[in-house]
């Protein structure tokens, strides 16, 4: 005999009831090991996910809309012999079927050659042909298109010149390509590629590099730049160098040519306007470098006379004291004031104009976004001058498509709006004769102060051709930096990792979904080993007297513990496999919902398996220590004299004032809440209901414990039947009727509160829901780049003036990034931000603010962009709060850092937040500071639509005919903001389920608690039927004694739940929300009836007398 | 320990329980004092609640007095901890009960060997089986020693209670009411094995009864009543 071996006996001897215990913690463990599972499986899904996009590619240069020569990453891959790059041309589009019968919109269109499949995950040959597309697995899907067939491509047609510069013409932005499909590239030959971090698979179609690069009017560029990653891994500082060692002018968009007017060498760029950091350096470099800034402007009036469109010019040395070239000195005064103007003698002809005249030059002015506002300056003519030599230089003019390459005036067609009308022949003949060359001259002052912008303040530099000090490329490359420029290789496979840990853990999250499940399945483990102890009272007793110390009695119930937590652990950690199995069909199923639909691989690992298991059985051993402790506390007289009942009694004493003192304090408690709910404000109200009814339920359980004790106190006789012998027998052991009433109440006002608090749909039409009282929201694949609130853009997209009457517009930029909300399980490294003139939506008054950094200025939180509020240089956010919470694990106040396509660092400050709006995943900043900040991100490419809601289907339709090219993609604001309810509205079904698992086994507790109460009582049970109690009132009896607990449980629990639910219920709670939990709660009643009715059958089945006769 | 010292004493000791709020104490014992002597049998008689049990467990150190003392040679044990006393109940004492209390898990040997388990390893000592096998052959359960308590009558399980108390070679057997719970002839044998044995181990042996002619069989028979002690003397040989 050995003490293990009593350990064994005991096991052995009491099987049933430490089976049961053990499945309890089975089920416990399932439950813990099964989340933890689903928290590997996201884990391990978004990094093979960050694989399969990022292949083996270690950084990436990533140029926006500066074209850099494809060229360069040879000459980088030459300079460092380990590294590979391959150059990239990626171009945002949309994509359809021949016949147009199938769409795809936000298509990634890549110009790549082999390099760039040899950084796929698994290198493959893909023949890539011109003509010919290659497209991704989702792609060919979306458009059920197969090798062979054909499919249009519309791209956002790449240009060195910013579709925001509004004399660019706008006609030639999108390019379509009609291209044979050659075949589908899986996901590991790098279908997947993409640097957006998100679960949601791109549309990516791969096309010859040279061939889109033709097509495109860039040939040999390229906008991004792959490094992969190999042995050596080249340092950042080593690329650096490689970058600025190989790096040319041409990477700029910058052509200096000799000017044949002056003789001097014109630097001059295809965007137009000139880089800042190109002019500082030329400043420094060169001198006698000469500015100039020329410009078109709407007209040139003197009194009644005015001529129309014409170019002026700028002119002035580039650096103090410096003087202009040559060649200018006779036709510009060295000191021309900042109100003067030289104008040609055609003009004055034109004006009738003289020296010392007045004129006034109207022209538009380049404002935020592309809205057109006509500005004027007066000048004074100071000089009359024949347009000959450098002033008759039509090269002054930068080179705007759509104008400076038009043949004739008729044929002009820049971004801006031309009256055509007002053209007269002498300007044609002018045009004729002189092409674009200016009509006038103004100091370079001047022309900086009118009309500097976001994009430059300089359209060319002339420097001296000749001469030793003569400007030449390579030291103007060596005065700058690439990185000034963003040619930087970013690590984005390091971003691709970080962004791969996922916003959410997943494991705590189904944690705490299953907490209730969890627990109830630990409390009833703890119940059934409490009863198997409490079974062995005498035995402990017997021991104790026989000279077996406390540890040593103690030790002996450990060991079983030990046995029954670690079986169990060990069990329940093996069924979690087909748990999170399971888990995981729901998540693809019914609840994809919480997970964005994402595909989830089961990733199991025996460290999971091992640290689940060992938790779980921590947690059973302390549930188990719990619930024995009392009795291990008790000594050997105590245990071996047996009944518990006499403590019931010697309780009530103690509880007679504490448990209604605490019971009566929670209810007012309670009922305070509720008042507090009611006067207070939304926000409040939800808080204050909730917790009202988290007291009320402490109150219901305490009230009940009371009611328990008094019931054991009760000595009136005379009142005496077998009713109140029911419940007096309730109360017998007041602790274990507690805890099944406390376990069902907790249940069902955990099942009840979460099922119909569901978040409400508000009223889209409010200007203080989520959706801002915008009916509609679009969002294009290629940016728009009219202003739809205007009769000409409307006009020129052909929208029914009669439907559009009283629909307008809110557009918005979008500088690309991660989406930083719920329906990302990606951790957003650079969230998406968006760029809005906030005086539209301050004028509306539009969204709810959950909170905001600083006190409004006047009363929309909204003009917190407009106003400085934030350090200098810092740029003010508005997020909305649950993405601010939850995705970027923010606050107010943090400022987050973005690289712009310039390489400056861009910081925005979060000062306020929004309250659940379809603007979730995004940063919202002024557009004035959008344009600053990316001055690369032409045109809006989201709007937010105001229209009457009888109207929304119809213009939704005409939008998206209208913007078909440009993918246009309508949809209701309120679809939107469900999308995004859906995810917590998903959670909380997990949670009711998995609570009502829960609560299923707290009903299998209640029957436990049954079985036991009457195998106790058997004896007694007989004695009643020896004194004539048929086994119907036998069964009457304990039916009543149970069905109170039940009722109790389940009483409590739902009026507990009424206040938690009541602002939920008053605004929208659905009918079906309201059903499901009606019949969860229905099922919770019968199912715990049907186990009171089971457990009663079976504890009175058998003879009763054969009990009394043991006695 | 001297051997003219009484092997355990009871110096004025009182025992009172709290009774409901407000009221006075129980008093259960009031000032007893008695003593047993090396291989003396002594009975305590007493009409039910008149604090017999409360004396046998305030004797085994199962119970603490609410004053006075306990002396088991030349060690006071009302003071003991628990641990102290779990060791002295292993070591000197045997306790039979009037439910005899067997783990029905445990055979009959097995039954006998539970507190051998105390001793740590001692119950793998085969000394420690023989003598158990031996001492189930003296009650007449040679044949049952693997037989479970439950396919056992209530006689042989209060003899295997009779053979647990002694496995440790106490120096007192203590016995509340170890005949209580068996019919009449049943009792008799039990009770005259329980004090032959005793006897001829030279264990002291302390009972508490309602049998008077059961109690008059043993050395000295005391009365109990209203808590207060009273020594009828020796009864007849």
């Amino acid at each position: 005999m050995t003490r293990w071996r009593l350990v064994w006996r005991s096991i052995v001897y009491d099987r049933r009831s430490l089976l049961a215990a053990l499945l309890g913690a089975a089920l416990a463990a399932m439950a813990l090991v099964g989340s933890l599972i689903i928290g590997d499986s996201v884990r391990f899904t978004l990094r093979q996910q960050a694989h399969l996009r990022i292949g083996s590619v270690d950084r990436a240069m990533i140029t926006g809309d500066r074209l850099i020569r494809a060229d360069l990453a040879d000459a980088i891959s030459a300079a460092l012999p380990q590294t590979s790059i391959a150059p990239v041309l990626q171009l945002q589009g949309v994509a359809a079927t021949a016949d147009r019968s199938r769409r795809a919109l936000d298509v990634a269109v890549l110009g790549v050659d082999e390099r760039f499949f040899d950084m796929a995950p698994s290198p493959a040959a893909i023949d890539l042909q011109p003509g010919q597309v290659w497209l991704n697995v989702p792609l060919a899907a979306q458009l059920s298109a197969d090798a062979g067939d054909a499919i249009i491509l519309r791209v956002n047609k790449p240009s060195a010149l910013s579709r925001d510069l509004t004399f660019a013409t706008t006609d030639d932005a999108v390019l379509a390509l009609r291209v044979d499909v050659a075949g589908v590239v899986n996901d590991h030959q790098f279908g997947r590629f993409s640097l957006a971090a998100n679960q949601a698979p791109p549309l990516n179609a791969f096309v010859p590099l040279a061939w889109l690069g033709e097509q495109a009017g860039q040939s040999g560029r390229a906008n991004l730049l792959l490094q992969r990653s190999g042995e050596p891994q080249p340092a950042a500082e080593q690329l650096a160098a490689a970058v600025a060692g190989n790096w040319s002018i041409d990477d700029l968009s910058l052509a200096p040519r000799p000017s044949p007017t002056d003789g001097s060498i014109e630097w001059r760029t295809s965007r137009v306007f000139l880089d800042g950091e190109v002019v500082h350096a030329a400043a420094r470099l060169e001198p006698q470098a000469t500015g100039l800034l020329t410009y078109f402007v709407n007209e040139v009036r003197r009194h009644d006379r005015s001529t129309p469109y014409s170019t002026i010019t700028g002119i002035g040395p580039l650096n103090e004291g410096g003087t202009l070239p040559e060649a200018w000195q006779p036709i510009i005064p060295a000191d021309l004031a900042a109100d003067e103007i030289v104008i040609t003698q055609w003009l004055a002809d034109d004006l009738a104009a003289s020296v010392g005249d007045r004129l006034e030059v109207r022209y538009f002015e380049l404002t935020a976004g592309r809205t057109l506002r006509e500005a004027s300056a007066g000048f004074k003519v100071r000089a009359i001058i024949e347009p000959a030599g450098p002033a008759a230089d039509p090269d002054l003019m930068p080179d705007i498509p759509g104008l400076t390459d038009s043949a004739d005036c008729r044929d002009w067609n820049p971004g801006v709006p031309i009256d055509l009308d007002r053209i007269r022949d002498k300007d044609e003949q002018y045009w004729d004769e002189h092409r674009s060359a200016p009509k006038a001259f103004i100091s370079l002052a001047a022309a900086r102060a009118l009309w500097s912008n976001r994009f430059g303040s300089l359209t060319a530099i002339r420097t001296p051709a000749t001469g030793p000090d003569g400007l030449e490329a390579a030291a103007l490359l060596a005065q700058l930096s690439p990185a000034d420029f963003g040619l930087t290789f970013d690590p984005i496979r390091e971003a691709a990792l970080a962004a791969a840990n996922p916003t959410t853990d997943f494991g705590g999250l189904f944690i705490g979904l299953s907490l209730f499940l969890i627990a109830s399945a630990l409390l009833l483990t703890a119940m059934l080993f409490a009863f198997t102890v409490d079974q062995r009272r005498r035995q402990m007793g017997t021991l104790l007297a026989v000279g077996w110390s406390d540890w040593m009695v103690r030790s002996w119930l450990l060991r079983e513990a030990v046995l029954v937590a670690a079986t169990g652990s060990v069990v329940g950690a093996l069924l979690a496999i087909a748990y999170s199995r399971a888990l995981l069909a729901a998540l693809e199923g019914i609840w994809s919902g919480a997970v964005a639909s994402a595909t989830l691989e089961l990733h199991i690992t025996w460290t999971t398996l091992a640290m689940g298991a060992v938790i779980s059985f921590v947690a059973a051993m302390i549930a188990m220590h719990l619930a024995a402790r009392r009795l291990l506390k008790q000594h050997a007289v105590q245990l071996l004299s047996g009944d518990a009942a006499e403590r019931a009694a010697s309780m009530a004493t103690r509880s007679r004032w504490l448990l209604p003192t605490a019971a009566m304090t929670c209810l007012i408690a309670g009922l305070g809440c509720i008042g507090w709910g009611v006067v207070g404000d939304q926000g409040a109200a939800i808080a204050a209901f909730f917790t009202s009814g988290t007291l009320l339920l402490i109150a219901g359980i305490l009230a009940s414990r009371w009611i328990l004790t008094h019931l054991v106190t009760q000595t009136d006789d005379a009142r005496l039947n077998t009713r109140l012998l029911a419940l007096r027998s309730a109360a017998r052991r007041p602790g274990r009727s507690t805890a099944a009433i406390a376990l069902l109440a907790c249940g069902c006002f955990l099942v009840v509160a979460v099922g119909l608090n569901r978040l409400p749909m508000p009223d889209p039409t409010s200007r203080h829901s989520g959706t801002g009282g915008f009916a509609l929201m679009g969002q294009s694949s290629i940016p728009l780049l009219a202003d739809l609130n205007t009769p000409e853009a409307r006009q020129a997209a052909n929208l029914d003036a009669e439907l559009f009457g009283d629909v307008s517009f809110v557009p918005l930029r979008i500088r690309a990034g991660d989406e930083a909300s719920c329906l990302n399980l990606n951790r957003a490294q650079q969230p998406r931000v968006l760029g809005v003139n906030p005086d539209l939506l301050a004028q509306r008054d539009a969204f709810a603010f959950a909170s905001t950094l600083h006190d409004t200025p006047n009363p929309s939180p909204w003009s917190l962009l407009a106003a400085r509020v934030s350090e200098p240089g810092v740029i003010p956010a508005i997020v909305d709060q649950a993405s601010m919470m939850w995705a970027m694990h923010r606050s107010l106040g943090d400022v987050i850092a973005y690289q712009n396509a310039q390489g400056e660092t861009v910081k925005l400050q979060l000062v306020a937040s929004l309250a659940n709006s379809i603007l979730q995943g995004n940063l919202v900043i002024s557009e004035a500071d959008f344009e600053r900040a990316f001055p690369s991100e032409a045109g809006h490419r989201m709007l937010l639509i105001d229209c009457p809601a009888d109207k929304a289907d119809a213009v939704s339709e005409a939008l998206m005919r209208a913007f078909a090219d440009i993918g246009l993609q309508v949809t209701p604001t309120a679809q939107r903001l469900a999308e995004f309810s859906a995810v917590q509205n998903t959670y909380m079904a997990v949670f009711q389920v998995l609570g009502g698992l829960g609560v299923l086994v707290g009903t299998a507790g209640l029957g436990m608690v049954l079985v036991r109460n009457v195998s106790e009582r058997r004896g007694e049970l007989a004695l009643l039927a020896a004194v004539g109690f048929v086994p119907r009132d036998v069964r009457r009896l304990l039916l009543i004694e149970h069905a109170a607990l039940l009722a109790l449980g389940l009483g409590v629990g739902v009026i507990a739940a009424v206040p938690a639910v009541w602002p939920a219920m008053a605004q929208s709670a659905s009918s079906a929300s309201i059903g499901i939990t009606l019949a969860i709660v229905v099922l919770i009643a019968a199912s715990g009836a049907l186990s009171v009715v089971l457990a009663t059958h079976w504890a009175t089945c058998g003879r009763l007398m054969d009990s009394l006769r043991r006695e | 320990m001297n051997e003219s010292q009484p092997l355990l004493r009871a110096i004025h000791v009182t025992k009172q329980y709290p009774g409901p709020a407000g009221a006075q104490p129980l008093t259960v014992l009031a000032d007893v004092s008695l003593q047993v002597d090396r291989g003396q049998s002594l009975a305590v008689v007493g009409p039910s609640g008149c604090g017999k049990s409360t004396l046998l467990n305030i004797l085994g150190a199962l119970d603490a007095p609410t004053s006075g003392e306990i002396w088991c040679g030349g060690q006071r044990i009302d003071d003991f901890s628990p641990r102290d006393s779990a060791a002295f109940r292993r070591d000197r004492l045997g306790f039979i009960f009037q439910m005899h209390h067997l783990l029905p898990q445990c055979t009959a040997i097995e039954n006998v060997l539970i507190p051998t388990l105390a001793r740590g390893n001692a119950a793998r000592d085969s000394a420690a089986n023989q003598r158990a096998q031996q001492l189930l052959a003296d009650v007449g359960l040679g044949e049952r020693l693997h037989h479970l308590p439950g396919q056992l009558s209530g006689g042989e399980c209060q003899r295997i209670a009779v053979v647990r108390a002694l496995i440790n070679e106490p120096d007192v057997v203590l016995a509340d009411e170890p005949t209580g719970s068996l019919d009449g002839d049943t009792a008799q044998d039990v009770w005259s094995m329980l004090v032959r044995m005793c006897r001829q181990r030279q264990v002291a042996f302390v009972a508490v009864t309602h049998a008077r002619p059961l109690a008059e069989q043993l050395d000295r028979l005391l009365e109990l009543h209203s808590g207060a002690l009273a020594d009828r003397g020796a009864t007849a040989p």
